[in-house]
């Protein structure tokens, strides 16, 4: 038989699909046979599976089932015949998958003709699918991981302490915040649970749990941000998470740092400075325990101002004056502004004055009322400093601002920026956005984002991208915080690219600030979940954010056109990596050629001359390149007709249109047009 | 192979001991060194990287393999491989298939 180029392109077809999954659902046994014995069974499977995840993938829940259910009814029968072990999981992922679609179990393993089944991971996939599913339903998906908790280690997947059950109770701990409190609270009585396992439904005996099975700073940090939140009168167990915390972890400085601020709090400073003490020991160099003392000192001192004890005043000026950051930078201006408000609470207006001028000539005319403002602010006394605020030149108070941020930075006290100078800071920045140096803007912009003064923290970052240079990522950060909501996809895009750019420079801080700042400020949920690999943007990718969001330096308005700035959507969209896209995007191509072309000197093994088995040649006796050449050299020694009926019952059997007769040169004749037999190999 | 899955990169099980994915580890970079096969080393050192933080590892464990997980990674590295049967098999299976056509009272 001879066929031509253009026929090969049908013959390739059928066997394509023979050998890639697409057989029929119920194939006569002898193809089945067939697809075995060439080794397609594999890859038949491999498309079914492939077939079965796209359609449930797609399926919405109102969403008509059928013929999503025969594909994956397909997959289960011919995965049973690969392996039953595989079968058994595939099964257990298509009934979670119809779960999350809010199918019943029950009907779930009916419809697919699944085994039943009370594996550990089918819980897990189980809890999976309640909550992530159509309905999220953490309630259930809590009991299910607890279910999950106790098939696994009864199983010996994991043991029944270590950083799984850790992970997993954390993770249970972190679902309830998604259910009703009150519900979650009644909930062990309405199901009359017995005593034993009502911890599940405790998000103090989770976090509790948690930190027992696997001591880690992650879980404490989670379960004292969750007690630190006082709307439900948790505050109290605060400190008792910290002190576990200390207790597990006695060489952590958060728990001894959190200890000695809520005894500072308290006004037991002698406790507090106890605590900051032993973080001393841990670390004395930490710049965190170097402040804290700093720190406790000034707070102790604006309350003292508050509860109107000058001596007491007095005592914390002195230790200010004292302590390790006393004569670095702008710090000694801080004890002489708590001076001058004591002199004026007590009306020595000499004194007062006296120390005005002091704080004068260590920070600048500019900077002493907002310095005075920040620490009246803290210490809450009824000292009037709209006049002297008032008094600042506009072009002043930009530096100002920032000299007075970066002081409170560097004691990790949040100074504030005075609000009625938003508006001349802003205008500075646009008129010279390099007045000041980055770490001043720096602190000037974290000041702006804590306050949600948005415009102006835009401003700042416009001001700080402009600059360039190391510091460009923090400015990105800020540019993302300051982003309106209505612009959550540039905000994303612009904090994957902080991530990619924290990462080049090893700074874990901004990358950990930027995933914060990704999860919208909810600080204990997701926390294992959202990881970094998350935020990755190509170099190219990352050189055209930098350019659109410099070329932006107008606030975005919903209702003003031209102020959207850039749009990163379609530029940023990753390809999908599935088989399935990739075999659209024609990147996968595994039958694309006979696999046998790829071998080398296997022309022997099939007694074939190897000079005319190069199926790369055009013409080498009418055979099509993508024939078997098994089959090939069956269908050559054919009659013609009798060949086109097994080319045509090919194309049948893949569901394809046969090649019509005129495609084929020479049927009805076994002889080219040359009148001659082409023998294309010869035996050995 | 899958290159996703640091599991199957590295060939150890999902839970495996510190001193399992270590040994793995070290078994595959002796096979790739970074001086003769620099991307599959930096394949298996991504993969490790993901697979030595033990709390990572429970994360993987736990809710590596979800909904959205490619039901054909099922199939594990199981390569498929073109295997010579000779013509008896595909006109067997031709015959069969028209056969039962017939039958059926197809074309």
């Amino acid at each position: 038989m001879a066929t031509g180029p253009q026929a090969a392109a049908h013959l390739k077809a059928p066997i394509d699909a023979l050998l890639s999954g697409r057989l029929p659902a119920d194939p006569p046994p002898a193809v089945s046979l067939l697809v075995e014995r060439t080794g397609g069974g594999v890859e038949n499977l491999r498309g079914m599976l492939a077939a079965a995840d796209a359609a449930l993938r797609d399926l919405k829940p109102m969403q008509k089932r059928g013929p999503a259910l025969a594909l994956g009814r397909d997959a289960i029968k011919a995965a049973r015949k690969h392996s039953p072990k595989m079968a058994t999981a595939l099964e257990e992922q298509l009934v979670a998958r119809l779960i999350a679609l809010g199918v019943s179990e029950k009907d779930a393993v009916s419809q697919l003709g699944a085994g039943k089944s009370n594996s550990a991971n089918l819980l897990r996939l189980r809890a999976l699918a309640y909550e992530n599913g159509s309905e999220p339903d953490a309630v259930s998906a809590v009991m299910d991981w607890a279910d999950y908790h106790r098939a696994a280690v009864g199983g010996k997947l994991f043991p029944e302490t270590g950083p799984v059950s850790s992970v997993l109770f954390l993770h249970m701990a972190n679902l309830l915040s998604r259910a009703d409190p009150e519900m979650v609270r009644g909930l062990p009585n309405r199901i009359n649970m017995d005593p034993a396992a009502r911890w599940m439904f405790d998000r103090r005996a989770l976090y509790q749990r948690a930190a027992e099975t696997d001591p880690c700073p992650l879980v404490y940090r989670q379960w004292l941000a969750w007690e630190q939140d006082d709307g439900a009168g948790r505050g109290k167990f605060a400190e008792t998470a910290a002190q576990a915390w200390h207790r597990a972890l006695p060489k952590d400085l958060e728990p001894l740092l959190y200890l000695a601020d809520v005894l500072e709090e308290r006004n037991a400073l002698q406790k507090s400075l106890g605590y900051v003490a032993k973080a001393e020991a841990i670390d004395g160099l930490n710049a965190d325990v170097r402040r804290a003392r700093s720190r406790l000192i000034f707070r102790s001192a604006c309350r003292s101002l508050k509860n109107a004890k000058p001596a007491l005043v007095e005592k914390q000026i002195a230790a200010l004056e004292g302590s390790a950051f006393a004569s670095q930078g702008d710090m000694p201006g801080l004890a002489l502004s708590l001076r001058h408000c004591l002199e004026v609470l007590q009306g020595n207006s000499a004194q007062a004055r006296n120390a005005y001028h002091t704080l004068n000539l260590l920070i600048g005319k500019a900077a002493v009322p907002a310095l005075i403002w920040n620490v009246v602010l803290a210490s809450q006394v009824p000292v009037d400093c709209q006049e002297v605020l008032s008094a600042v030149p506009a072009n002043e108070r930009l530096e100002a601002s920032a000299r007075i941020c970066r002081l409170g930075d560097r004691l990790g006290v949040p100074f504030q920026i005075p609000p009625k100078w938003y508006n001349d800071i802003t205008a500075a920045l646009r008129k010279n956005p390099s007045a000041i140096e980055s770490a001043g803007l720096l602190a000037l912009g974290e000041a702006a984002v804590r306050r949600e003064s948005l415009n102006l923290a835009y401003a700042i970052s416009t001001a700080g991208l402009a600059a360039g240079g190391l510091s460009e990522s923090r400015f990105l950060l800020i540019r993302a915080r300051a982003l309106p909501p209505f612009q959550s996809e540039r905000r994303n895009q612009c904090l994957a690219a902080v991530v990619t750019l924290a990462r080049r420079q090893r700074d874990n801080a901004l990358v950990s600030a930027a995933i914060e700042a990704r999860r919208g400020g909810d600080r204990y949920y997701d926390d294992e979940l959202t990881s970094s690999s998350d935020f990755s943007v190509t170099d190219e990718h990352l050189a055209e954010l930098l350019a659109g969001e410099r070329s932006a330096p107008e606030y975005p308005k919903y209702d003003t056109p031209g102020t959207g700035g850039p749009t990163y959507v379609s530029k940023f969209k990753r390809l999908c990596m599935c088989p399935g896209c990739r075999a659209d995007r024609r990147e996968d191509g595994l039958f694309d050629n006979d696999p046998f072309d790829a071998e080398e000197d296997d022309e022997d093994d099939f007694g074939f001359v190897s000079e005319e088995d190069a199926f790369d040649e055009p013409d080498f006796g009418g055979m099509p390149p993508a024939l078997p050449r098994e089959l090939a050299r069956a269908l050559e020694n054919m009659p013609p007709e009798e060949a086109y009926k097994m080319i045509i019952e090919m194309s049948r059997m893949a569901g394809i249109p046969p090649p019509p007769r005129s495609m084929i040169p020479g049927l009805g004749s076994a002889r080219s047009a040359d009148g001659k037999k082409k023998r294309r190999g010869r035996s050995r | 192979m899958n290159t996703e899955d640091p599991e199957v990169i590295l060939g150890v099980e999902a839970n495996a001991t510190d001193d399992e994915i270590r040994a793995a580890y070290l078994a595959r970079i002796a096979q790739f060194p970074p001086d003769r096969a620099p991307a599959e080393f930096e394949r298996i050192r991504d993969a490790y990287e993901l697979m030595r933080d033990p709390r990572g590892r429970a994360r993987r464990l736990l809710f590596g393999r979800g909904l959205d997980w490619p039901l054909e990674k099922l199939l594990g590295d199981t390569q498929a491989a073109r295997i010579y049967a000779g013509p008896e098999p595909w006109l067997d299976a031709l015959k069969a298939s028209a056969a039962a056509r017939h039958r059926s009272g197809g074309e």
